[in-house]
């Protein structure tokens, strides 16, 4: 062979060569190995930051939507001016809040975003349902998690708790210590005869879940009926309104929603039924109930159907 | 090297050492290689079955739901946590402990496993909730992780809410009132506590005016005043209680666990650990 037989000394640096390129391979080797295995552990760790990050994310986003409809609420009673689509507008200001909370996460590295598909009534009157699709991941990262997802947003928290815009909105009652006093308003807006039980009246502006969650028991004793009334408590009602329908100011909703008792002041035989829904109804949708005397200083005055319903 | 080209003595000798050593790396990335490399596969692969395993474990609540009252063939995969919170479910743990061979599915045969969960502050009393002990086992890895046991309690606590709404005794702040709806298939299935760290006074009372008042302290079993309160098969019972401070529960238990109560107070921290061999 001609290369063996050279003179030039090439020999030695070939074989160096040749032996040289086994050694490079099997040290990539090792290297790749021991590199894999750390970039393993790290990936590891991130997804595990990422996931608890999000699952964090999505309390806040439940934090976010009870704290948005009180604001949203106790707003819509102040200016006593009603919602086009509460719906939209709640999503509109829900994002928005949203996207600064993201904007917080950005800086410790992790990237969320979430977007609000729906607001939507519930089957459960006293919460409201929240759609979104959050996807989240870190800076220079390629884990990535996207779900889909709904949650369900109680509005009897006590604290954020979230107003009744119905009465302002219907009759521009005026609220005064976490209550509304309807002075001659409401008996102004019912057209039926003896309104004037209603000079006066008084309710609560919190809606609050009724404790007894069998209705019928109201009528149980008077003790039950009056510390039902005395907290203005709100009951699941299927002529009722939706919080949803509430902020918009309607007098119908397709909605499960929730009624409560409006105290009248004076009393008849009979006069308009004392319910929010039969009330701050439209003039010709409103009804009259017989009077029931829980005591001395309260009486109320209802139809047959809710007569039932509470047991009274 | 001469002009020539050919090699002289110092080159030659230069041209030995380059080569020995080169000889040596070789020999010694393939001895790496050879000996070590299967090992460390090994070891990776234990390693990662060791992680996954516990993770599956303590993160997941297994499938179907429910799965720690089903036949052993009907379980698809077994997970620990409680279904409520993220705490591990002792009725999931007394199935396995019950039913030690239901995790063999998840190890290769000739890898040896156990785990065992004893508690924080005492690691002499080490229980065996799967697998084997081991013993003689030329490679063990070991990792263990700090869990909270659920017992299947309901817990509702009577911490002073300021917005807490006035109940039908008009009670003052030094009360906390609370109304729960209680059935008498509940109250049949399982055993309602009030638990306590503090003296209280403790009144019960229904939607016929009817009431029990009573003092206590610690683990107070009230199913037999619930059953003198309820009429009929969903009631309304208010609890009203005198507390100095906010540790103080209502507490249903429908797997008959009372020597537990205590954790609903105070936690015990346990530490689950799983070792996994060849």
């Amino acid at each position: 062979m001609k290369i063996i037989k050279e003179e030039k000394g090439y020999i030695t640096s070939i074989i160096l060569l040749i032996l040289l390129i086994p050694v490079l391979l099997l040290m990539i080797i090792i290297i790749e190995e021991y590199s894999e295995d750390t970039n393993t552990t790290i990936q590891n760790i991130e997804s595990e930051k990422i996931k608890t990050k999000t699952e964090d994310f999505e309390n806040e986003i439940i934090t976010i939507s009870k704290e948005t409809l009180h604001n949203v609420t106790l707003d819509v009673i102040t200016r006593k001016k009603a919602l086009t689509n509460s719906r939209t507008y709640l999503k509109k200001i829900i994002q928005e809040k949203i996207n600064e909370k993201q904007k917080k996460y950005g800086a410790e590295n992790i990237i969320i975003n979430t977007e609000v598909k729906q607001i939507e009534s519930s089957n459960d009157p006293f919460k409201i349902e929240i759609n979104y699709i959050i996807t989240s991941t870190a800076n220079n990262s390629n884990i990535k998690i996207r779900k889909e997802n709904k949650k369900l947003i109680d509005i009897t928290d006590t604290k954020y708790p979230v107003y009744d815009p119905l009465p302002t909105l219907k009759i521009g009652a005026t609220i005064k210590n976490n209550q509304i006093n309807f002075q001659d308003k409401l008996a102004e807006y019912i057209e039926s005869e003896n309104n004037t039980a209603y000079t006066n009246a008084k309710t609560s502006i919190i809606i609050k879940k009724c404790p007894y969650s069998d209705y019928i028991q109201h009528g149980n004793n008077n003790q039950t009926i009056t510390n039902c009334l005395h907290n203005h408590y709100y009951h699941n009602s299927h002529d009722g309104l939706c919080l949803l329908c509430r902020l918009e100011n309607k007098t119908s909703c397709n909605h499960y929603g929730i009624e409560t008792f409006i105290l009248p002041t004076l009393e008849y035989d009979k006069a308009p039924a004392s319910i929010d829904h039969v009330l701050l109804n439209d003039k010709n949708n409103q009804y009259d109930g017989n009077k029931i005397k829980i005591n001395n200083k309260t009486i109320l005055y209802l139809d047959n159907g809710h007569k039932t319903k509470y047991g009274l | 090297m001469n002009n020539k080209g050919q090699i002289i003595i110092t080159d030659l000798l230069l041209y030995i050492i380059v080569l020995t050593i080169i000889l040596g790396l070789i020999i010694f990335s393939m001895t790496i290689l050879n000996d070590s490399q299967v090992t460390r596969i090994n070891n990776k692969q234990l390693n990662n079955l060791l992680d996954n395993s516990l993770e599956t474990l303590t993160e997941t609540s297994g499938l179907p739901s429910k799965w720690e009252y089903m036949d052993n063939d009907d379980i698809k995969t077994v997970g620990l946590k409680s279904d409520n919170n993220n705490f591990i479910s002792y009725q999931k743990l007394m199935k396995l402990k019950n039913n030690k061979h239901l995790l063999d599915s998840y190890f290769p045969s000739g890898v040896a496993y156990e785990l065992t969960l004893y508690p924080k502050n005492n690691e002499n009393s080490r229980m065996l909730i799967a697998g084997n002990y081991l013993s003689n086992q030329k490679q063990v890895f070991s990792k263990s992780e700090i869990i909270l046991i659920d017992y299947g309690y309901n817990i509702t606590s009577f911490y002073k809410d300021n917005n807490i709404n006035s109940c039908y005794y008009n009670h003052n702040k030094d009360w906390a009132c609370k109304p729960f709806t209680i059935s008498k298939s509940l109250l049949n299935e399982g055993e309602y506590y009030i638990i306590t760290n503090d003296n209280i006074e403790y009144i019960l009372s229904n939607t016929y005016s009817e009431n029990i008042t009573q003092n206590g302290k610690g683990i107070i079993n009230i199913n037999n005043n619930l059953k003198q309160l309820i009429k009929n098969e969903n009631e309304t019972i208010y609890l009203h209680i005198t507390s100095h401070n906010n540790d103080t529960y209502l507490v249903y238990d429908k797997n008959n666990m009372e020597e537990h109560l205590n954790n609903v107070i105070k936690p015990e921290v346990y530490i689950l650990n799983m070792k996994v061999a060849i």
